[in-house]
């Protein structure tokens, strides 16, 4: 018998039970489904996140004192910060503090999260203007008031980009001029605690900074003269920050760019193979499913089965026609379940405003894994229907 | 062509066995006409399972041309089943599911005759048990005679030289019983051994040789025109 021949007789089987055919495959369907769905969420925001980090050239990289250890004598100063510009390897370096706060429109309260930085700041990470510039290093020398916003904001307040330019944003430390307008990378915690919009200043333009050389910095931000040079530097300015603290070389961490990336690819991974096996758990209720009704069917048709073996059915052939009905019934389940899971993912995309990220990776496992449901669950009652005995398969009423 | 020796069948179930066969001893040639008779209970049915290759003996020899069936793999007894016996049954076992046609094709599937050619056989073979008619139907629309014809045009499609037919008339009224009657006769002079079971004497005179079973043992034998030996 063909293989041809079996997958009809076998669609013929399950055309017959339509209902419990169908009833079988949903414990299929959802579990596909969850897989799928979960998969192409975890996938949409690991896209995103990296696409916000991306923004970091190759060779971007932060150090920072350790915390918790106790030793008073780790410290980065502003100092520190101008010294660092000098040294061998450095390309740019720069400090940057993030301050919240308000501007009244009218009865509106606008949110904004500033970054108060260095005017390098601009040459280490891709910052993608629609109308204007970045501050220069006068300007930030000169403790300018001035003020870099995302394009939201601009088209919000004042319709477009270029209109902006030369307006004032009235916030709590003073009013500042906008001079540039640039649109940021969609962030999937963009929405979260309400629309905060993201703007640049000059570092010392914000009050109680304080000033001096002598200031305290939580962080500086470097990018690496080459990519490949990197971890040689990094190591260098920590021995370097050591002698001028008087402090230990391991007082002061560092993290790169490509860390991070690693780290959240990482996370989100592991996110994605936890809440993946949950679902696959499903898949596997699915397969349990399916054996369970193969052998209902198995011994329900004990007798077509003799019937078949008394006029030259071979157990191969009888094996044959039970594995491929399981494999259908599962590969049908894993279909409609794959389909409703992108349906579901692009839905949750959609809403999120995250990237649709059709996976195929999921979409394959998806499909294998039904696959092999059908033919793990589906062989015990398939051998169990070949090894029957012709005359004890008639005889049973 | 069949040849038994000391063929013996126990069932058991738990402590209790039951001797349905106890040393059968016979062979039958290529081109008889063999009916079997005897008390119910007596063992025909288990005879006719074994030499079907549908049961095994619990011991002795089956030698089905000059081939020992128990030396056989599941495999190769599923191909004799196939090229070597049409088997009749006194229940028609016919899926009741699938249409007269398909019914007839099964053992030209399994025997891996494909397409035009299969279709064509079954419907020639359905013409001739006089059912050319009724083709697209299920068994369930079919009289017990109509379904015993489909069934022997099953146990021919495959041109087997044995055909065994355990009770075929078995329920069936004398009108039936008559029209399958003259089919076996026909297929018998195209050559085709044919072993019968029957509780009917009028049956059994279609036979050229008739066996006589009772408590597991074959107890005599008569042959047309000659008395018992
Ligand atoms: N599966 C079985 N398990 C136990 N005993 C069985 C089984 N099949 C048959 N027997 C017993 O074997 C003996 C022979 O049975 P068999 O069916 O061969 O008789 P038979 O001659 O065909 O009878 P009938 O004319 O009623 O069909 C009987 O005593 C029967 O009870
Ligand atoms: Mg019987």
């Amino acid at each position: 018998m063909s293989m041809f021949e079996s997958i009809m007789v076998a669609l013929d089987n399950l055309r017959v039970n339509k209902l419990r055919s169908f009833l079988t495959m949903i414990g299929i369907v959802f579990g596909v489904m969850a897989v799928v769905t979960v998969v192409s969420i975890g996938q949409a925001g690991q896209a995103s996140v990296l696409s916000e980090l991306s923004n970091y050239k190759d060779g971007f990289f932060i150090l920072y004192k350790s915390v918790g250890d106790g030793n008073a004598k780790a410290e980065i100063r502003m100092r520190d910060l101008s010294e660092a510009r000098k040294l061998e390897g450095v390309k740019y370096v720069s400090s940057t503090n993030s301050y919240q706060m308000s501007e009244m429109r009218g009865k509106e309260k606008l949110q904004f999260i500033i970054s108060a930085t260095t005017s390098d700041m601009v040459k280490m990470q891709k910052v993608d203007f629609v109308a204007g510039r970045f501050f220069n290093a006068q300007e930030q020398r000169a403790r300018q008031k001035v003020i870099v916003v995302e394009a939201a904001y601009a088209e919000k307040v004042y319709g477009t980009a270029e209109r902006a330019i030369n307006r004032k944003v009235k916030l709590s430390g003073g009013s500042f001029r906008i001079i540039g307008v640039y649109a940021p990378q969609k962030s999937i915690f963009g929405g979260v605690g309400g629309t905060q919009y993201k703007a640049y200043t000059p570092m010392d333009s914000m009050p109680d900074t304080g000033t001096g050389t002598g200031r305290y910095l939580s962080t500086l931000e470097f990018l690496a003269e080459t990519p490949e040079g990197m971890d040689e530097t990094i190591q260098e300015l920590k021995e370097w920050l050591a002698v001028r603290h008087n402090a230990e070389t391991d007082d002061f961490k560092s993290q790169t760019g490509k860390e991070v990336q690693e780290q959240v690819s990482s996370i989100f991974s592991m996110l994605q193979l936890v809440i993946g096996s949950i679902a696959g758990i499903s898949l596997l209720v699915g397969g349990i499913g399916i054996m369970n009704i193969m052998l209902v069917s198995v011994t329900e048709r004990t007798r077509e089965i003799g019937i078949r073996k008394a006029i030259g059915a071979t157990p191969r052939a009888i094996k044959q026609q039970f594995l491929i009905e399981s494999v259908i019934l599962s590969f049908l389940g894993g279909t409609v379940g794959a389909v409703l899971g992108l349906l579901v993912g692009a839905l949750a995309s959609l809403v999120l405003s995250l990237p649709n990220v059709v996976s195929i990776w999921a979409i394959v496992l998806a499909f294998g894994f039904s696959a092999t449901v059908g033919i793990f669950f589906g062989y015990y009652p398939a051998n169990k229907a070949a090894k029957l005995q012709p005359i004890e398969a008639l005889r049973y009423e | 062509m069949i040849t038994l020796q000391n063929i013996r069948k126990v069932y058991r179930n738990g402590p209790l066995e039951v001797e349905a066969l106890s040393s059968i001893n016979l062979t039958i040639e290529r081109g008889e006409f063999v009916a079997i008779m005897g008390s119910s209970g007596s063992g025909k049915s288990t005879l006719m399972n074994i030499i079907g290759c549908l049961d095994v003996p619990t011991s002795g020899k089956y030698i089905l041309d000059g081939e020992e069936v128990q030396a056989l793999d599941e495999g190769k007894l599923s191909s004799v089943r196939n090229r070597k016996i049409g088997f009749v049954f006194q229940s028609f076992n016919l899926l009741g599911r699938q249409t007269v046609l398909h019914n007839v094709e099964l053992p030209l599937m399994y025997g891996g005759v494909s397409g035009a050619k299969r279709t064509q056989r079954a419907l020639e073979l359905l013409d001739k048990v006089g059912l050319g008619g009724r083709v697209k139907h299920k068994p369930t629309e079919l009289s017990g005679g109509q379904k015993q014809r489909v069934a022997i045009a099953r146990a021919l499609t495959m041109d087997a030289p044995i055909l065994l037919a355990d009770e075929p008339t078995g329920n069936l009224d004398s009108k039936s019983s008559e029209d399958i009657m003259a089919l076996f006769k026909g297929i018998h002079e195209e050559g085709t051994t044919i072993i019968l079971v029957t509780h009917e004497p009028d049956i059994a005179e279609y036979a050229e040789r008739v066996l006589w079973f009772g408590d597991g043992k074959l107890l005599r034998e008569t042959r047309r025109g000659s008395a018992a030996t």
